[in-house]
């Protein structure tokens, strides 16, 4: 089973993605709440979504969830990160890289950031948004910047730059613009690298 | 200066010349001594087992305090329901509180029983054996407490539509705190560690923070410095940031005598609140770091928390607790990262 991590604070665009991008493929979902599983109900093949537990929890209720998924064979499980979506996630799918990586391939790690919050409020370590957002891009493989549809190339140029700075590994890309990248990241042999390298 | 010694001046901000290491070990000293989960909580605690386990861990890590027990949050006292996989981590899973009717069936005090016995047990075992390293007894915070009896999701629930409850529930909890924390320290402990997951502004909001949390902390301190110990508060969620001071400075001024800080935050933005009032703690991811290794850099990023944090009194730990299947070697390695350590007179 391949598993792919879709991260991003809550309004993002995680689902939209999914949604937009997995369209036809073979794939199961776990969400962090329902109302984002029933929005996939009719294009994934199984669907559950994580009850909310404390922070401590979510390495081992990850494990759970994906235990119960795997045993209805899909071959790609993508899954938001229980908990309110506001911290790091690296922390869940690093255990199952010790532990499981022969039987479960770790996809890249995947971040939406939603493109106009990002130009509105930039990142900065000084306020809590921009501290989630920062450490988001610093841990992920692939980010997503959603809702870009009007933005120009030049801004592009820069918002790739900025990103750059902070994590220089990282793929970035533009949706929907470039849906079928996406597309391409979730389904095909890209892997889970930065966590394992920063 | 032994290693207890070290500890306990860094927490009351005395000058030191080296940074004490708290792993804040709650089941990974089971890996260390290769005993079974399931056999330390098996009928009845099993307090040498825990003990021995403590102390395996210990003198692997040469760590300057430790909690003394092997530890869960169970609350079966009130009728819920814990587990324990073989060479897992226990967990709850049933909530004694998810029908709140049951809290009326219950008193506070009723904490104090088997297995909270055999984890004082643990402790005086823990004590008698290496005198030298400070003893901090582990008990959850107030909502935190809160959360592990009435289920993290209906609480969230209760916050908005039920909130005579959850007055009825924080006091019920701290008062079962109260009596768990002053029947495991009595004599023994050195200071209180309140791990606070729950009690975490992301997740529960600034109101209810400063509502909740803020006060139950402040209160459940007064009383451990009435007992003359010390006070550690671990609540998770982002502090460091300008938006956030107001909530650190609120966390600091309950009169706490050490902060640790959770993964997420940038410990540079917490010193100008913390800086004279009280000591830091906080340092490594468990689960990025220092369950990847390799060792290079876990000895850099144990030395960036270090070069960020030298000049304050601070305390090095890992993000949270650590628990079975962290490699033992990588902790070794932060570990001795830490105390290799010395600061320039």
């Amino acid at each position: 089973m391949r598993l792919i991590v879709i991260a991003g604070i809550p309004g993002s665009g995680k689902t939209t993605i999914v949604k937009e991008c997995c369209k036809g493929h073979d794939y199961a979902f776990v969400g962090n709440n329902e109302e984002s599983c029933k929005l996939l109900e009719d294009d994934c093949k199984d669907y559950d979504f994580y009850p909310f537990k404390s922070p401590c929890a979510r390495v081992r209720q990850f494990k759970y969830r994906l235990d119960l998924m795997e045993a209805k064979h899909p071959k790609v499980l993508i899954s938001e990160p229980p908990g309110n979506c506001m911290e790091i996630s690296s922390p869940m799918l690093n255990p199952i890289y010790i532990n499981d990586r022969a039987r479960i391939e770790i996809g890249p790690l995947m971040t939406a950031i939603d493109t106009n919050k990002l130009l509105e409020e930039g990142l900065s370590k000084r306020t809590t948004e921009g501290l989630r957002t920062w450490n988001m891009v610093d841990e992920s493989d692939v980010i997503v910047l959603t809702f870009s549809e009007d933005i120009s190339d030049e801004v592009r140029n820069n918002l790739r730059s900025i990103i750059a700075k902070i994590n220089p590994d990282a793929k970035v890309l533009f949706f929907p613009d470039e849906k079928g990248t996406i597309t391409e990241c979730i389904f095909g042999n890209m892997g889970y690298y930065r966590p394992l390298n920063n | 200066m032994d290693p207890r010694e070290l500890f306990i001046s860094t927490l009351k901000m005395e000058p030191t010349d080296r940074i004490p290491f708290f792993p804040r070990d709650l089941t990974l000293g089971m890996d260390a001594a290769n005993i079974a989960t399931d056999s330390v909580f098996g009928r009845e605690f099993d307090a040498e087992a825990s003990a021995r386990s403590v102390i395996a861990l210990q003198r692997i890590m040469r760590s300057e305090a430790t909690v003394g027990t092997i530890f869960c949050y169970g609350l079966e006292c009130f009728g819920g329901v814990t587990k324990y996989p073989t060479d897992g981590i226990p967990y709850v899973s049933e909530f004694a509180f998810a029908d709140e009717e049951n809290m009326d069936r219950h008193d506070p005090s009723e904490i104090v029983n088997g297995l909270v016995d055999g984890f004082r047990r643990s402790m005086e075992l823990v004590k008698e054996r290496i005198p030298d390293v400070a003893l901090i007894t582990n008990v959850p915070g107030p909502m935190t407490m809160a959360g592990f009896a009435r289920g993290v999701e209906t609480l969230m629930m209760d916050l908005e539509l039920n909130r005579g409850f959850v007055d009825r529930l924080l006091r019920f909890s701290t008062e079962a705190i109260s009596y768990e924390m002053r029947h495991m320290s009595k004599d023994i402990a050195d200071g209180v560690f309140y791990a606070s997951a729950t009690d975490n502004p992301d997740m529960i909001g600034v109101e209810n923070y400063i509502e909740h949390s803020v006060p139950y902390v402040k209160k459940l301190t007064e009383q451990v410095h009435d007992d003359g110990l010390l006070a550690i508060y671990h609540p998770h969620g982002v502090f460091s940031t300008d938006d956030r001071s107001d909530i650190l400075k609120a966390s600091v001024d309950t009169g706490v005598d050490g902060f640790q800080f959770s993964e997420g935050n940038d410990p540079e933005g917490m010193i100008p609140h913390t800086h004279g009032k009280c000591a830091i703690l906080g340092g490594v991811n468990a689960y990025s770091t220092l369950l990847l290794g390799p060792d290079e850099r876990i000895v850099r990023d144990t030395k960036r928390y270090i070069e960020a944090l030298k000049d304050e009194s601070y305390i090095a730990m890992c993000s949270c607790s650590v628990h079975r299947k962290l490699p033992l070697h990588n902790l070794q390695v932060m570990a001795d990262t830490v105390h290799s350590y010395r600061r320039v007179a």
